[in-house]
């Protein structure tokens, strides 16, 4: 059961005659399987990145600050466009 | 039982039980992966009939079915969404779509790269293909429906529609090879009869398959943990995280 089916490394690369259809199959689920590890690495570094940003923009505002400085700007800009 | 899987709901403890998990789930899959990859490619025998290129289905029969599964378990947690409104079934639903896609791509792919050597077509139009096309639609279109909004509720409810009526099209592809006498084939009787398919070509079948399900959950749960992070950043638990293992990422 388990000898390998190959006479050569040759003759296993060819794979019949059928060595661009087997390999490429292969290759394109290596990429599918890479990229369903490197996405997913790549997106919690940018998730990290971005809340790591907003912390150090803005230092724990309180919801009644917040609201104060919208109506401040609010009515700066009604001054301006008056 | 249940309490574990009401816990699961929540999206802190789904990130916090999968945490010690994701790294089992690697090794077992990947493990699993390289044995089934080796032992399909160089130790089982040819077939009779299609002599190597028959070795393309170990890959092509469970990512196809991947894909389908995907689907259903897409439709799932939007149904679960939408009934009652779980957070942690709408984070499941929307990276279920990508890696669903991913999987039903392949599905395409290598099917048509064992079609040209095996029927001598890449393609055609008859029943399971164009059926199976269509679910790589679906999935686009899920993906596409919810990025088309700017608010996420609308988003996710829109897309979460058109997985429960899509769903409908699985049953039509695994029955599109019995209802309609087209080109591709039924599947092996696995087992039934000594006929369809001996022990040394079967076997390293159940370990790709094992390995592509273990790695569509294990993309399905590092994908999800990103979102739990993004959705829940102005939880406490986010922030004390944030400042404790994530501040060197």
């Amino acid at each position: 059961m388990f000898e390998f089916r190959f006479a050569s490394l040759g003759d296993f690369l060819a794979m019949g005659g059928h060595a661009g259809f087997v390999w490429g199959s292969y290759l394109a689920f290596a990429l599918v399987v890479v990229w369903n590890f490197w996405q997913p690495r790549m997106e919690r570094r940018r998730v990290v990145r971005l809340l790591h940003a907003r912390q150090d923009r803005q230092p724990q505002q309180s919801a009644i600050s917040v609201a104060i400085h919208s109506q401040q700007g609010a009515q700066q800009q009604q001054g301006e466009a008056d | 039982m249940w309490q574990w899987l009401y816990k699961l709901g929540s999206p802190r403890h789904f990130y916090e039980m999968t945490t010690g998990f994701v790294p089992w789930l690697t090794g077992v899959s990947l493990f699993l992966l390289i044995v089934g990859v080796v032992w399909g490619l160089g130790f089982a025998p040819p077939d009779y009939q299609m002599g190597d290129s028959y070795r393309i289905l170990y890959i092509h029969v469970p990512t196809s079915m991947g894909g389908m599964g995907a689907f259903v378990l897409l439709a799932m947690m939007a149904a679960m969404h939408m009934i009652w409104n779980i957070k942690m079934a709408d984070i499941v639903a929307k990276v279920c779509a990508p890696v669903g896609a991913g999987y039903t791509a392949l599905g395409l792919i290598t099917g048509s790269l064992w079609g040209k050597p095996t029927w001598g077509t890449y393609w055609i139009w008859e029943a399971r293909l164009t059926s199976y096309l269509i679910l790589l639609f679906l999935f686009l279109g899920v993906m596409a429906l919810r990025a088309a909004y700017d608010s996420e509720r609308s988003g996710s409810k829109a897309a979460s529609v058109l997985a429960i009526v899509g769903v409908v099209n699985v049953p039509i592809i695994y029955y599109s090879v019995y209802w309609w006498n087209t080109l591709h084939q039924v599947p092996s009787e696995l087992g039934r009869d000594g006929s369809a398919n001996p022990p040394e070509i079967f076997i390293p079948a159940l370990f790709t398959g094992f390995a592509v399900i273990g790695l569509f959950f294990l993309a399905v749960i590092l994908r999800s943990r990103n979102e739990i992070l993004y959705r829940e950043r102005r939880a406490q638990w986010v922030q004390d995280l944030l400042e404790k293992e994530l501040a060197d990422v």
